[in-house]
């Protein structure tokens, strides 16, 4: 899995750690050799998930009613589109007055929304920093203990 | 008889943060720091450190922006 020190050349690209990255946070940075970014990488992202679902529940992944915020919230992980089945699913299964205890309201709702949707927004910049090496990044790599060992 | 089951973590909202929802400020700000100071930072050393720091300026930068608001629809809108 870990790519060579002499494939990092200034201004080129990695597609592949690129979808890596947008598959399962982190796991770009883990293939390409900085294991300890990809592992805080992937925390970070699953930390906003996470507490994002625990407090606006599973209404907060709605592609239907929040289509914009769905689409900065999916760039996170493709796991988003199971939440959003499962979503789908218990809100066909249930009747209205069974569904209405589950159906986040108010700043909990927008609040669980904007969780998801910046754990998404920041896997893009972890994606981008995969997909493209600028030189500051080159250096900064090579100047990093991980790649020094 | 599904909602006499109360709280289902994940599932259902927790509604103690509609009166405090402020509070989740904290966390957001975290969790933005750490994966920002994973990608922006040169080395890991005092990466922790960073994180707290950057949680912290967001936090406090926010909370000004708040009260500069605050002042500024209860003070100076009215006089206008």
């Amino acid at each position: 899995m870990k790519e060579p020190e002499s494939n990092r050349v200034p201004g080129s690209w990695h597609p592949g750690p690129a979808i890596l990255a947008w598959l399962w946070p982190g796991a770009g940075h883990l293939a390409r050799g900085e294991p300890q970014r990809g592992w805080l990488i992937m925390g970070g992202v699953l930390f906003l998930i996470l507490v994002g679902l625990f407090v606006g529940g599973l209404g907060v992944v709605d592609s239907e009613t929040q289509r914009l915020w769905f689409l900065a919230q999916v760039l996170s992980t493709p796991a988003i589109f199971g939440v959003e089945i499962a979503q789908t699913k218990i809100i066909q299964s249930w009747t209205a007055e069974e569904l209405l205890p589950y159906i986040g309201i108010g700043r909990v709702h927008e609040l669980g929304i904007l969780f998801i949707a910046m754990a998404g927004l920041m896997n893009f910049v972890a994606i981008l920093d995969v997909l493209y090496d600028l030189p500051r990044a080159t250096e900064r790599r090579a100047n990093s203990p991980e790649q020094q060992s | 008889m599904i909602a006499l089951l109360g709280f289902i973590p994940f599932v259902s909202p927790v509604n103690f943060f509609q009166t405090w929802w402020y509070l989740l400020i904290i966390p957001l700000a975290f969790g933005v720091s750490v994966i920002y100071k994973a990608i922006r930072l040169p080395r890991l050393d005092a990466y922790w450190f960073q994180v707290w720091l950057m949680t912290g300026q967001i936090v406090l930068v926010m909370l000004l922006i708040a009260v500069a608001l605050a002042l500024f629809v209860q003070l100076v809108v009215p006089a206008v």
